[in-house]
C-alpha cells in the first residue's frame, strides 16, 4: 500500500474517532437542552438542569444489574444491540466533516433502517420479559413510530431526484460546487417529516412510554438502553441538519494543507450552533404541534404530508425552471 | 432431470412411495449441483438438450439453482411433486410450463391429512388463466396483448396475490416448502413473457406496479393479523410475490419505454427476490423443527421460544431479519434496488404525472411498515414472554446434527447477502465458455443509471466492526453478571419460581398490534360505526349474490366430486383441442 493511500486511511480514522467522540459525549447534553427547552416553552416554573441527564445515566451505570429473570438472555442483549446499531448510524451521519469510513454508505435508507433496527431492539427489551405493562406500552411504542418508512421511502425518493448519487457525502460535496437554494426547500421539508417521525424525545407522552418501557431494567443495561434512545434522537436531528445546511460541513485535506484546523474547528462550532437550532425546533414541534394524546397518529400523518410536499415542491420546482 | 420428475409425481399419490423422499432428494440435490456448474460456465456431458417444447434458456437453467435447493430440503411427497411441477415451468415452453404451474396448483390443494386428491374450487379461475395463457402463447398474434393480465390471473394463487385483507382459515393456507416451488414456478413464468405491443406493454406496466403495491399492503396486513405461525408467513411471503408483480410491471415499462439499463436492473432485482427464496427455505424449515418442539404455531398458545430454545431462535432472527428489509441482510438490498427502480420510472412532464411516483413510494411505504410491525409480532408473541401452555413450556433446541442442517440452511442467505453481486452473477446464467466467474466490480448494487452504488459486504463489514466494538466494551464494563429477580407485576403477587408460564390475558397478545395500528388511524367508536353500516349495506345489497353462491356451494358439495387430475386431463386436452383447431 503506498503512503498517500495510508495517510488517507490514517486520516479517515481519525476524523472518525473525533466525530465519534464527540457525538457520543455530547448526546446527553443534547437530549438535557431539548427538555429544557420543550420545558421552558411550555412555561413549567421549576425548569430541569440541561446537565442532569448525564448524571442520571452515570448513576444507572454505576448501579448494581438487575434484571427481570424471564426473557433474561433477550434483555441482556437488546440494549447492547440498540447501541450498536446507533453506533453505526452515528458513524455514517457526518457532523463537522467528512471522509470518514463509511462515507459511501451514508444512503438515508441505510441510516434510517440502522436507527430503524435499534428503535426495535429496544422494544425488544422491553417485550421481552412478557410482562403487562412494559410490553403493552413497547408495542404502542413500535405501533406509533412504524410509519418512520413510509417517510423514509419517500425521503430516499425525493433525495435521489436531487443528488446523483443520494448520499450524504454527495450532498455535501454537491453543495460545495453548486448552488443548493432550488432544493433547499424540499430538503428542509424531508428533514422536517424525519425528525417529526423519528425524535419521539420532549413530549411528556414519550417520556412516560418510554420510562415504562425500561422499569424492568436497572444498572448497566438501563443506563446502555437510556443512551441509546437519546442516540437515536441526535442522529435523527443530525441527519436533518446535515440535510438543510450541507455547507456547513467541510472537506478536509489535511495533507495539503497546514491550517486545515481552523476552518475545523469553524465546523465544529457551526454543528453546535446548529444543534442548539435543532434541539429548539424539536422542542417546538413537541409542544406547539404534536402534543397530546393522539400524537401518534398526527406525528405519522404529519410526517407523510411534509414528504409528499416535499416530493411536490421539487417536482414543481423543476416544472417551473 | 425428467427421471426425478418422473419419480416425484407418484410420491404425491402412493404412500409406499415415501421411502424414495431421501433418493429424491438427493436427486433434486445433484440437479442444484449441475445446475450450478452449467452456470459457472462448465460444459456438462451432453450439454443443454434442445427438445421440443423445452426452452433452453441458459436463464432458466439458472432458477433451477434456487429450485434445487428447495427440492433438497423439501420434506415430503407434496414438497417433491410441486419441485417437480415447477421445474417443468422453468423449463418447458410456453404449453409445457403451463402445465407445470397447473401441476404445482394440483399439488398443494393436497393436504398432508387429505388422502383423497380433491380440486379447491377457488383454483379454477387460476387453471382457467393458465389453460388460455397457454393458447395465447402459442398464438400471440390474436390476443398477445391479453398476456400481462393472463399471467397475472395464472400466477395469482401461485405467487399467494390478493386483495383480500380477510384472514379466515379458508382464505390462506399455512406455509410449507411448496409454496417456494410455486414462487419459482411463477417467476418462471412472467419470465416466460413475449414482448406485447408498446402502448399495452405500457399500460399494463402501470397497472402491475399499482396492482403490486396494494397486493403489497394487503399480504402485509393478511399477515399481521393472522392467527397462525405458518398463515403469518404465507402472508409475508404473498409480500414478496408482489414484489415479483411489481419488479414484472417496471420490467414491461422498461421494454416499452426502450430502456435497457432499467430491464436489466429490473432482471437483476427479480434475482435477488429469488435470492430471498433462499431464506423462506431456511424459515421453512426452522418452522418445522419449532412445531415439531413447541406443537402447532397457534400464536395465541406461544411464548417464551427466545429463552427456551435460544440457538434456533437466534438462526430464526435472522431469518426474520433478513426478510423485514432492515440492513444489512438481503431484504434490505432488495428494498433499495426497488427504491431505485422505482425513482428511474419513466414519467412524464408535469406535477400530476409525477404524483403516481409518490403515492407509489407511499403505499410501498405502508406495506413495508405493515410488514415490519406483523415481524415485531411475532417477535413479541413467539420469541419473548414467558411459554402460555406447558406445551410450549417444554420446547427446547434440536440436537445436533438438526442444528447443523439448520446452519446449512442459513449459510446460503448470510453469503448471498453479504455478496449479492456473488449470486446475482451466478444466476445471470453465463452459457458454456461465457464469463466464468462475476469479477470484483459486480459486488456493489448500482441503480438503473449507475449513479448510486450500495456496498453490502462494506455494510456488513461495519456492522461487525461496530459489533465486536460494542461486545468488548460490553465485556470490559460489565464484568459482573446482572442479578435475575422475578418480574413485579403491577400489585399482583410474583410469579412463584417454579410457575414458568406467564398470563395469557397480561402478557402481549397477537391480536394487540392490528388493533392498535387501527386505533391510530381511525378512532375505535368511528371504527365501529363504519362496521356497522358496512354490514348493514351488505346485507341490502348482496342478497341475489349469496343465494347463488350456496347453489354453486350445493352443487359442488352434492353431486360433483372433482378429482385434480381428471381437472389437469380435462385442461391438457382442451388445449390440445384448440391447438389442433387452430393449426
Amino acid at each position: 500500500m503506498t503512503s498517500p493511500v495510508l495517510a488517507a486511511r490514517m486520516q479517515a480514522l481519525l476524523l472518525a474517532g473525533c466525530h465519534m467522540a464527540l457525538v457520543m459525549v455530547t448526546v446527553p447534553v443534547w437530549i438535557g437542552l431539548l427538555r429544557w427547552m420543550a420545558a421552558m416553552m411550555e412555561g413549567e416554573r421549576r425548569l430541569p438542569d440541561p446537565t442532569a441527564h448525564w448524571r442520571t445515566l452515570l448513576h444507572a451505570w454505576r448501579q448494581v444489574g438487575v434484571r427481570s429473570a424471564a426473557g433474561a438472555q433477550v434483555t441482556a442483549v437488546a440494549p447492547w444491540l440498540a447501541l450498536a446499531a446507533g453506533m453505526m448510524a452515528a458513524l455514517l451521519v457526518p457532523s463537522f466533516a467528512t471522509g470518514m469510513p463509511g462515507g459511501d454508505l451514508s444512503d438515508v435508507l441505510v441510516i434510517g433502517g440502522l436507527l430503524e433496527m435499534a428503535f426495535l431492539a429496544l422494544v425488544v427489551a422491553a417485550l421481552a420479559p412478557g410482562l403487562a405493562r412494559p410490553g403493552h406500552t413497547g408495542l404502542r411504542v413500535v405501533a406509533g413510530g412504524i410509519m418512520i418508512q413510509p417517510v423514509m421511502l419517500l425521503a430516499c425518493g425525493v433525495l435521489g431526484m436531487c443528488l446523483p448519487d443520494g448520499t450524504l457525502a454527495g450532498l455535501v460535496r454537491q453543495a460545495h460546487v453548486a448552488d443548493m437554494n432550488l432544493v433547499r426547500a424540499p430538503l428542509a421539508l424531508l428533514a422536517g417529516a424525519l425528525v417529526v417521525a423519528g425524535v419521539g424525545e420532549g413530549d411528556g407522552t414519550t417520556s412516560r412510554l418510554s420510562a415504562a418501557m425500561l422499569e424492568d431494567l436497572a444498572g448497566p443495561d438501563r443506563a446502555v438502553a437510556q443512551y441509546a434512545r437519546d442516540l437515536l434522537a441526535v442522529v435523527w436531528m443530525m441527519l436533518a441538519r446535515d440535510l438543510i445546511w450541507p455547507e456547513g460541513i467541510v472537506e478536509p485535506d489535511i495533507l495539503s494543507r497546514s491550517w486545515v484546523l481552523v476552518p475545523m474547528l469553524v465546523a465544529v462550532a457551526l454543528w453546535v450552533a446548529h444543534m442548539l437550532l435543532a434541539c429548539g425546533c424539536v422542542a417546538a414541534i413537541r409542544v406547539f404541534v404534536v402534543s397530546g394524546q393522539r400524537h401518534a397518529g398526527w406525528r405519522a400523518g404529519l410526517a407523510l404530508l411534509c414528504a409528499v410536499m416535499a416530493g411536490v415542491l421539487l417536482f414543481a420546482g423543476r416544472g417551473i425552471s | 432431470m425428467l427421471v426425478g420428475m418422473a419419480c416425484a409425481l407418484p410420491a404425491c399419490w402412493s404412500r409406499s412411495a415415501a421411502g424414495m423422499v431421501p433418493a429424491l432428494r438427493c436427486g433434486w440435490l445433484a440437479i442444484c449441483v449441475m445446475a450450478v456448474l452449467s452456470c459457472l460456465g462448465v460444459v456438462l456431458p451432453g450439454g443443454i438438450v434442445a427438445w421440443a417444447g423445452f426452452s433452453g434458456n441458459a436463464r432458466d437453467v439458472a432458477l433451477l439453482v434456487p429450485l434445487g435447493i428447495v427440492g433438497f430440503a423439501a420434506s415430503g411427497g407434496r414438497d417433491l411433486a410441486a419441485c417437480g411441477g415447477a421445474a417443468l415451468a422453468v423449463t418447458g415452453g410456453p404449453v409445457l410450463s403451463s402445465m407445470g404451474a397447473g401441476w404445482i396448483l394440483v399439488a398443494r390443494a393436497h393436504g398432508p391429512h387429505n388422502d383423497i386428491l380433491r380440486m379447491d374450487v377457488r383454483q379454477a379461475p387460476d387453471l382457467i388463466a393458465l389453460l388460455l395463457m397457454a393458447a395465447v402463447l402459442v398464438f400471440p398474434a390474436h390476443a398477445g396483448w391479453l398476456l400481462p393480465g393472463l399471467c397475472w390471473l395464472a400466477t395469482r394463487g401461485l405467487l399467494g396475490l390478493s386483495f383480500s385483507p380477510r384472514v379466515a382459515p379458508r382464505g390462506l393456507h399455512p406455509f410449507h416448502m411448496t409454496d417456494i416451488a410455486a414462487m419459482v414456478a411463477a417467476m418462471a413464468l412472467w419470465g416466460h413473457l413475449p414482448a406485447g405491443g408498446m402502448v399495452a406493454d405500457m399500460r399494463w406496466g402501470g397497472m402491475l406496479i399499482v396492482a403490486g403495491c396494494l397486493l403489497y399492503m394487503t399480504a402485509s396486513w393478511r399477515a399481521l393479523c393472522a392467527g397462525d405461525g405458518r398463515r403469518v408467513m404465507t402472508g409475508l411471503l404473498g409480500g414478496t410475490g408482489a414484489l415479483v408483480i411489481v419488479l414484472a410491471g417496471l420490467g414491461l415499462l422498461a421494454r416499452a419505454d426502450d430502456l435497457p439499463a432499467m430491464a436489466t436492473c429490473a432482471g437483476r432485482t427479480s434475482m435477488l427476490v429469488v435470492g430471498t427464496l433462499l431464506t423462506w427455505v431456511f424459515m421453512a424449515r426452522a418452522i418445522d423443527v419449532m412445531e415439531r418442539e413447541a406443537g402447532a404455531l397457534v400464536l395465541c398458545r406461544l411464548g417464551g421460544l427466545g429463552v427456551l430454545m435460544p440457538r434456533l431462535s437466534a438462526l430464526f432472527s435472522i431469518g426474520l431479519l433478513a426478510e423485514s428489509g432492515l440492513p444489512p441482510l438481503l431484504g434490505f438490498s432488495l428494498i433499495w434496488m426497488l427504491l431505485h427502480l422505482l425513482a428511474a420510472m419513466p414519467r412524464g412532464g408535469g406535477l400530476g404525472a409525477d404524483l403516481p411516483l409518490l403515492l407509489a413510494l407511499m403505499a410501498l411505504g405502508a406495506g413495508w411498515a405493515i410488514r415490519m410491525l406483523a415481524l415485531v409480532r411475532i417477535v413479541a408473541v413467539m420469541l419473548c414472554g414467558r411459554p402460555r401452555t406447558p406445551r410450549g413450556a417444554g420446547a427446547s433446541d434440536p440436537p445436533g446434527r438438526e442444528m447443523v442442517t439448520l446452519l446449512l440452511a442459513v449459510l446460503p442467505v448470510l453469503c448471498a447477502s453479504i455478496w449479492p453481486g456473488y449470486w446475482l452473477g451466478l444466476v445471470a446464467g453465463h452459457g458454456p465458455g461465457g464469463v466464468t466467474w462475476p469479477m470484483m466490480d459486480t459486488i456493489v448494487l448500482a441503480s438503473p443509471d449507475g449513479a448510486a452504488v450500495l456496498h453490502p459486504a462494506r455494510l456488513c463489514l461495519l456492522v461487525a466492526v461496530v459489533g465486536g466494538m460494542v461486545v468488548l466494551l460490553r465485556r470490559m464494563a460489565c464484568p459482573t453478571p446482572a442479578r435475575q429477580v422475578a418480574g413485579w407485576q403491577q400489585g399482583a403477587p410474583p410469579v412463584p419460581p417454579w410457575m414458568v408460564f406467564g398470563d395469557p390475558l397480561t402478557q402481549v397478545g397477537p391480536g394487540n398490534p392490528a388493533r392498535m395500528l387501527l386505533d391510530m388511524v381511525v378512532m375505535p367508536a368511528a371504527r365501529r360505526r363504519l362496521l356497522r353500516d358496512y354490514v348493514r349495506l351488505r346485507r341490502r345489497m348482496g342478497q341475489p349474490w349469496p343465494a347463488l353462491a350456496r347453489y354453486a356451494g350445493d352443487v359442488l358439495r352434492g353431486s360433483v366430486m372433482v378429482s385434480a387430475p381428471v381437472v389437469v386431463a380435462m385442461a391438457c386436452m382442451a388445449a390440445l383441442i384448440f391447438i389442433a383447431w387452430h393449426g
